[in-house]
């Protein structure tokens, strides 16, 4: 057999050489790859000129060529350009995939570079401007989740209260604990250090993810966390006038506060009841500093004291059982949020000048009354070829952020009788009048303490707003040059500056209580005479902060040919980076903000409080803080790839950064990073004769990026603080003890990717395996507080991931109905392979899961619990010390050992990912986005009396609780203590019954839309118009608890719904 | 060619450039400790190196008590201990090795730049050693067994910390070497500290170390120094508040006054706090009616006495806990009464006590008998320094000696609790995750 298929090949070979010099014929067919659609009109090129146009029904083309095999490019309008090549006596099918934007061709940014996707060896993914624009948001990065592969969104600090925070990304999982775990972000060139929130999505053509080292190692060292390559609409020359205009609005529900799982008001009067019997509040009364009660312990006082009689005590406290606070902030606080979007871009340009203009106006009405942000964007980019092979770009780019806060405070934000609001609080009467709270000292202190000396000491919750204005402006200028010497080269210099200064004015008047209140504390009674350290007037906290950064980068790219087969591409260069950031902070007292007066306080002195409220203290808010810091990056690069046929490719890449480490020697500043890889485009083969397979290649690469932390030092380093309070003078704290061992942290990748196109397109993604394993992490790890550290960020620790990303996109037709769907889902497993302070106690690593672990060979995020014992007969957790069931959770804590805990899994998920169909019939597309998160734990919460007693926590599940003997049986939840028990409490918290899976499939969105296509006689290319659905809730969960698992005990944000309209003219 | 040289010049460019432009320091308020101000800077961080004593010993001392509704009303470590329950660990270790290593780094940084003047280098390591050994002897009070000399030599010490690396492994030593290292380090402290007033009570000056030293040897019952370093302070510093003078109020005391010889204080404790703290009765009757610290040191509210004496002009949990000419005064009495020196030891006491009574007017005639004078002595000691620490401390002293020990009984929800001389209990356990980590032996208790 070997023998025949040798010869067989000889023949093969033999035939070829003999027809070599003659003309063959070369046939095929172009269609469209999304549509499989025939393309009539299609170009085909040889070295240049123009063999071959496609023609007939079935787009069909066919010429002579000298050789068996030819190096074509196929170009045809609306298309990108392919090229590839062609093969004698088989029919060649191409396809080609629609320009999705900007007219290039499928590239990839770098940042450094465009990439022909087909010409990568790294792991790159580009998401473009058609995805970027499915959702709506004003932030840009909210638009990858669910649509790219690899990309995990960790929600769990969200807070319905803060609008605009941005969730952490996390690319395959995690490599650096400490520094920061946000990858970095480039904006078109360079890294952007500014507001996320400056960006506007409508001026965002594409999103580049980089993924392995190979596409992220030019970045080097702040690249271990993956980048995110985000490149801006830019004109084209040679294109006409074209106008784009769109528009939409969000209106987002309230947050829904009534899902949260609380103890209702009655169970809560209940527990004050019990506490107040049993005197839990007798020493509160006694104290000095007169703190506030509830009205139910007021009553219950005023009982006590013969005030009320039983029943008119228990008729008060009866009406407030039913009162929830909740519907109070829906009613008086809370609001719809209404998001409106407009976004203008004209763009057009003759041979040698193309321009772009773009405006864009956002105005987000907040979910609280008084709660507005605004953002205006103005763009212009230029690009004007004065001479043959020059080409200079500037771009300019301009963002004034507003942002005005007069709102009152929200659910959650409210401490009042030295706990959380209570729940039977209410904000207003039957009128809607705002009512008084008692917030920090009893009612019946503040109505009589004053004797008109003093301010007003009521706390009227919704008239607490203060007025917080912010205001950011953004000014990017970026300009480039760039010469196309004849042969090849081509040379490049880039300069950009970006300059922002945010100003951030928080007054809070005489109207507020906390001025009011602290005029109050220090009002000073001398002999009769009284003073007011702190002057009756408002008080104004001025922040400004002003971000600098400087670019420059200098760049030799080689580009070139040889023949039809071999094609090299180069680049070199070096590049200084410098960002520096410093802000001013002060505290101004007696500000009169129409007069522009303020008043000078002394805050040296310690001032008794008013009636021995409080200890001595000073006046507080610094008079003035400042900081200032620059970090400095000095790098080379170069980065080389050859292909062979467009067949074989190999790429290589290294660069060295060098940054301003404090107290490092220069020599150890910098560290060397290089990635090599390879990709074989094997569906081009001639041997490759699976007809249903028409695009398979292979790709691989190993590198190494890294990770460096400019805060840290290798020596000893103290850090000035302006003055103590005990005697003004200036202090120095030590930040940094002496670490000899600081290491750069570093992330080796090992990537292999297979893409694939199958049955002409219709089915086509990719698979990517891959190994990432991290060095000299740095993780924040407890050590001996001996050492006069409590804990200390070091290397610590060596960990190894590996995972896959997988995408599936299928495209089909049903007579003129299309459907498409695109799967995406992801593997991720970090383990700790290496941790350099074991030692610790096995019971401090039982937490949420957002400390790394110490376990070797187990993921790096883990949920430790303890063993679970049931509860006794009197309602009381039990666990186990060794095989022991005890109740002593002292011991608990203290002898569990690292085999005793109890394993639970994976905090964050091993797999997630999203599906995302969509259906269209003439111009009217409906789509939706489903997400799933798989493999992995949560800790649900529950009710802890310390925590209930001492700061008002409640939770639901006390509704649950053990309450008589034999209600063991049947619940899990300990049963009411007094006094609590902190360590039972803290033992139940974290004991393996309150682990659930999180495992969820959530359905993040639908859109519908309709485009009504060219309209000719308006000159109008297209309109659309759509409706969009976000946040539409979990389809399925796990966990049988009412809680979200992606969130937590907080709110998800709540459902929303925009409308928009896009215009192209 | 051109493009050549252009790479060449890229690379060469980014190699020199390097070397100057990175070594611009990243944050402006970071430094490298060096010169005199940065090492004056770390002594002044008041918070750490003063006002994190910890409050553990005066916890467990008996100069309060709390009713049963307060005691449940407080979190389970409180409640332990206050009836002295096994499993009582120490809080505060990790502030209190934090200021032994801000002493040591500016220890550290004086060896490393000799050309710092030596006035400026006396007083800086001469401050240095002073908060090194006397955060030890306050540390040893706490996590040691009471000083014995028959038992110093294998009883467990402290783990003595040198230098302010983070790898220098933790090693309990044995007491006498930790009695030994606080007397090297206040020793030489005393020799290079300046006389003068500083600034501020919260550095240390000569008075000061002689005071450490003599709260050191009246602990190791060596009373001949004792007095003598009390002595020492006193000729230095031995102003007193005529209480006359003072202004009563729910303050009356002004920190920084003119009797404080060095200024510290407890970081604040649970059980401290002003409304839980309830005088102990049988103390407060003590006073007499012309005492005027009964009027100023205390409040009569709702059938309980509550303590405002707290030198540090505010009333907190964070109470007083420095060092007062009237402790070296006290503790010079206290050893001239040991030595049988009576009447002079009555002398010494009427100099403080007349500044404390009426009108000046302290008339007691002197008990007869040496062991009647020490005992008034001992009785005015506790009268003088209640609320500060020192019970604690001179609890675990007396109790050495049996005609002075006493047993402590506490009494919660009708349950009696009882503190015996020479207790165990008398020693905290070192926090557990410091055991885990460091490998250190663990007291028992």
């Amino acid at each position: 057999m070997k023998f025949i298929s040798t010869t067989n090949l000889c023949a093969l070979l033999l035939f070829f050489s003999a027809v070599a010099n003659a003309q063959t014929l070369i046939e095929g067919n172009v269609v469209s790859a999304t549509e499989s659609g025939p393309l009539i009109g299609a170009t085909i090129k040889v070295n240049g000129k123009a063999v071959a146009e496609t023609k007939n029904s079935d787009a069909s083309f066919s010429f002579m060529s000298d050789s068996s095999e030819v190096w074509v490019e196929i170009s045809y309008l609306g298309y990108e350009t392919k090229r590839l090549s062609l093969y004698a006596n088989q029919p060649n099918f191409v396809k080609l995939d629609p320009i999705t934007g900007t007219l290039e061709e499928v590239t990839v940014s770098t940042g450094y570079q465009q990439v022909p996707k087909e010409r990568a060896t790294g792991s790159f993914e580009k998401l473009n401007n058609d995805l970027l624009n499915r959702s709506v948001s004003t932030n840009v990065l909210d638009r990858l989740e669910g649509v790219s592969n690899g990309l995990a969104f960790d929600n769990r600090n969200y807070n319905v209260n803060q609008s605009g925070g941005n969730p952490a990304i996390r690319i395959r999982g995690v490599s650096t604990l400490f520094s920061s775990l946000d990858p970095l972000i480039i904006l078109d060139n360079f890294p952007y250090e500014g507001n996320i929130s400056n960006i506007n999505p409508n001026d965002v053509a594409s999103i580049t993810v980089l993924k392995d080292a190979a596409a992220s190692s030019i970045w080097g060292a702040r690249a271990g966390n993956g980048v995110i390559v985000i490149t801006t609409k830019k004109s084209s020359a040679d294109q006409p006038l074209q106008v784009n205009f769109n528009s939409n609005v969000t209106i987002q529900n309230k947050p829904d506060l009534r899902r949260l799982p609380l103890m209702s008001s009655s169970d809560y009067i209940d527990v004050e009841q019990m506490l107040f019997e049993n005197g839990y509040y007798n020493n509160s009364e006694q104290s000095l500093s007169r703190p506030a009660f509830t009205p139910v312990i007021e009553y219950l006082i005023a009982k006590r004291d013969g005030i009320y009689t039983e029943e008119e005590a228990k008729g008060l406290i009866d009406d407030l059982r039913s009162k929830d606070v909740r519907e109070d902030f829906l009613k008086y606080v809370y609001r719809n949020q209404v998001n409106q979007q407009y976004a203008l871009n004209v763009s057009g340009g003759s041979a040698s000048y193309a321009y772009m203009f773009s405006a864009g106006y956002d105005r987000n009405i907040g979910n609280r009354y008084g709660l507005t942000d605004t953002r205006r964007t103005l763009r212009l980019v230029n690009s004007i070829k004065p001479m043959k092979g020059l080409e200079i770009q500037t771009s300019l780019q301009w963002t004034l952020l507003d942002n005005d806060n007069t709102s009152a405070s929200g659910y959650g934000q409210i401490r009042a009788a030295g706990k959380d609001l209570y729940p039977y609080a209410r904000l207003a009467d039957g009128f809607g009048s705002p009512l008084t709270i008692a917030k920090d000292y009893r009612k019946g202190y503040t109505d009589t303490a004053g004797m008109n000396r003093l301010l007003d000491w009521n706390y009227f919750p919704l008239l607490e707003k203060g007025r917080s204005e912010t205001k950011e402006q953004d000014l990017l200028f970026n300009v480039g040059v760039n010469y196309q010497f004849n042969d090849g080269f081509n040379a490049e210099l880039k300069y950009q500056m970006e300059r922002s200064t945010n100003r951030i004015e928080y007054f809070r008047g005489l109207d507020t209580y906390y001025t009011r209140d602290l005029i109050n504390r220090f009002t000073q009674v001398d002999n009769g005479i009284i003073s007011y350290p702190v002057p009756m007037g408002g008080i104004l906290e001025n922040t400004q902060s002003g971000l600098q950064a400087h670019y420059a980068r200098m760049q030799l790219n080689y580009k070139k040919s040889f023949g039809s087969l071999h094609e090299l591409m180069a680049l070199g260069g070096a590049e200084l980076r410098e960002t520096n950031s410093s802000s001013m902070r002060s505290t101004i007292y007696g500000y009169n903000d129409r007069l522009l007066t303020y008043a000078r306080v002394d805050q040296v002195t310690r001032f008794p409080i008013y009636d021995n409220l409080g200890g001595l203290s000073t006046i507080p808010g610094e008079p003035f803080q400042f900081s200032d810091n620059t970090y400095r990056f000095v790098s080379a690069f170069l980065n080389a790839s050859y292909s062979y046929k467009a067949r074989y490719i190999i790429s290589a890449s290294a660069r060295r950064d060098a940054s301003n480490l404090f107290g490092v020697k220069s020599n150890q500043k910098g560290v060397p990073l290089w990635s090599v890889g390879m990709a074989w485009n094997i569906a081009d083969e001639p041997f490759w004769r699976v007809k249903w397979v028409d695009g398979l290649k292979l790709r691989t690469t190993f590198g190494y990026s890294g990770n460096v932390d400019n805060s840290k030092s290798a020596l000893t380093t103290i850090s000035y603080a302006p003055s103590n309070p005990y005697n003004n003078l200036p202090y120095a704290n030590v930040v940094n003890p002496s670490d000899p061992s600081l290491r750069w942290e570093q992330v080796g990748t090992f990537n292999a990717g297979l893409d694939y196109s199958l049955l002409g397109g219709r089915l086509n993604g990719s698979f990517e395996y891959y190994v990432k394993n991290t060095k000299d992490l740095f993780a924040s790890t407890p050590i001996d507080q001996t050492t006069g550290f409590l804990n200390f960020v070091r290397n610590s620790a060596t960990t190894s991931g590996k995972g896959f990303d997988a995408q599936i996109n299928g495209y089909g037709n049903i007579g003129a109905i299309k459907v498409a769907a695109n799967l995406l889902l992801s593997y991720n497993r970090t383990k700790v392979l290496e941790y350099f302070s074991e030692s610790a106690r096995a019971s401090s690593y039982i937490n949420n899961g957002i400390f790394i672990s110490p376990k070797k060979n187990e993921p790096i995020y883990m949920l430790y619990s303890y063993r679970w014992g049931g509860l006794d007969s009197d309602g009381n957790p039990q666990g186990y010390v060794g095989d022991e069931l005890t109740t002593d959770y002292r011991r608990i804590s203290r002898e569990t050992t690292f085999e005793d805990l109890v394993t639970n899994g994976s905090s964050v998920p091993l797999y997630f990912g999203s599906f995302r169909p969509s259906i269209s019939w003439k111009g009217t597309t409906l789509s939706a986005n489903i997400l799933f998160r798989w493999s992995y734990y949560f800790r649900r919460q529950s009710i802890n009396y310390s925590e209930l007693f001492a700061n008002g926590k409640t939770h639901a599940d006390y509704s649950l609780r053990w309450q008589h003997p034999g209600d063991e049986q049947h619940t899990n939840v300990p049963g009411l203590p007094y006094p609590a028990n902190s360590a039972r409490d803290d033992f139940y918290a974290k004991s393996e019954i309150l682990v659930d899976k999180a495992d969820h499939i959530r359905l993040r969105d639908i859109r519908l839309s309709q485009d009504f296509g060219n309209l000719r006689k308006w000159h109008i290319r297209n309109i659309q118009v759509f409706i969009y659905a976000n946040n539409l809730g979990i389809i399925w969960k796990a966990t049988k608890s009412a809680e979200d698992p992606e969130y937590g005990t907080a709110l998800g944000p709540p459902k929303s719904l925009a409308f928009g309209i896009n215009v192209s003219l | 060619m051109i493009k050549i040289k252009l790479l060449l010049l890229v690379a060469s460019f980014s190699i020199c450039a390097c070397n100057q432009y990175l070594e611009l320091k990243p944050d402006k308020t970071m430094v490298l400790p060096e010169t005199e101000q940065d090492m004056q800077a770390l002594l002044d961080n008041v918070n750490f190196m003063n006002a994190a004593e910890s409050s553990l010993g005066e916890m467990a001392a008996d100069n309060y008590y709390l009713t049963d509704n307060d005691w449940q009303s407080l979190d389970i470590n409180d409640r332990e201990l206050y009836i002295w329950g096994k499993d009582v660990f120490g809080t505060g270790w990790g502030s209190n090795y934090r200021t032994i290593m801000y002493a040591n780094t500016v220890l550290e940084t004086l060896e490393k730049n000799p050309s710092i003047d030596i006035t400026a280098r006396n007083r800086l390591r001469g401050g240095a050693l002073f908060f090194r050994g006397n955060t030890l002897f306050q540390l040893a009070q706490l996590y040691m067994l009471p000083y014995d000399k028959d038992i110093a030599a294998t009883a467990p010490g402290l783990p003595l910390k040198f230098t302010a690396a983070i790898d220098d492994p933790s090693v309990r030593s044995s007491m006498e070497k930790t009695y030994s290292q606080i007397e090297m380090d206040l020793r030489e402290a005393a020799v290079l500290l300046p006389e003068e007033k500083p600034l501020f009570p919260t550095r240390p000056n000569k008075a000061a170390a002689f005071a450490g030293l003599a709260r050191l040897h009246l602990v190791m019952a060596d009373f001949e120094q004792a007095e003598r370093f009390a002595d020492s302070s006193l000729m230095l510093q031995a102003t007193l508040i005529d209480y006359n003078q003072v202004i009563n109020s729910e303050t009356p005391f002004a920190p920084f006054n003119e009797e404080t010889i060095f200024y510290s204080r407890f970081s604040g404790g649970g059980t401290l706090s002003q409304s839980y703290r309830k005088v102990d009765t049988t103390l407060y009757t003590m006073y007499a009616d012309d005492d005027l610290r009964r009027t100023l040191f205390f409040r009569e509210q709702d059938g309980h006495v509550y303590f405002k004496g707290n030198y540090d002009g505010q009333n907190t949990s964070a109470l007083f806990n420095g060092i007062t000419s009237a402790e070296m005064l006290l503790t010079k009495a206290e050893c001239l009464a040991r030595k049988g020196k009576s009447s002079e030891a009555w002398n010494v006491l009427s100099e403080l006590l007349r500044s404390r009574y009426s009108n000046n007017n302290f008339n007691k005639v002197m008990p007869i008998g040496a062991t009647n004078v020490l005992n008034f002595v001992l009785n005015e000691r506790r009268k003088e320094l209640l609320f500060r620490g020192i019970r604690w401390i001179d609890l675990r002293r007396l109790n050495k000696e049996e005609n002075l020990a006493t047993v402590l009984t506490r009494n919660v929800l009708g349950k009696e609790y009882i503190l015996l001389p020479n207790s165990s209990r008398y020693v905290f356990l070192i926090p557990d995750d410091v055991i885990q980590q460091s490998g250190m032996e663990q007291n028992v208790r």
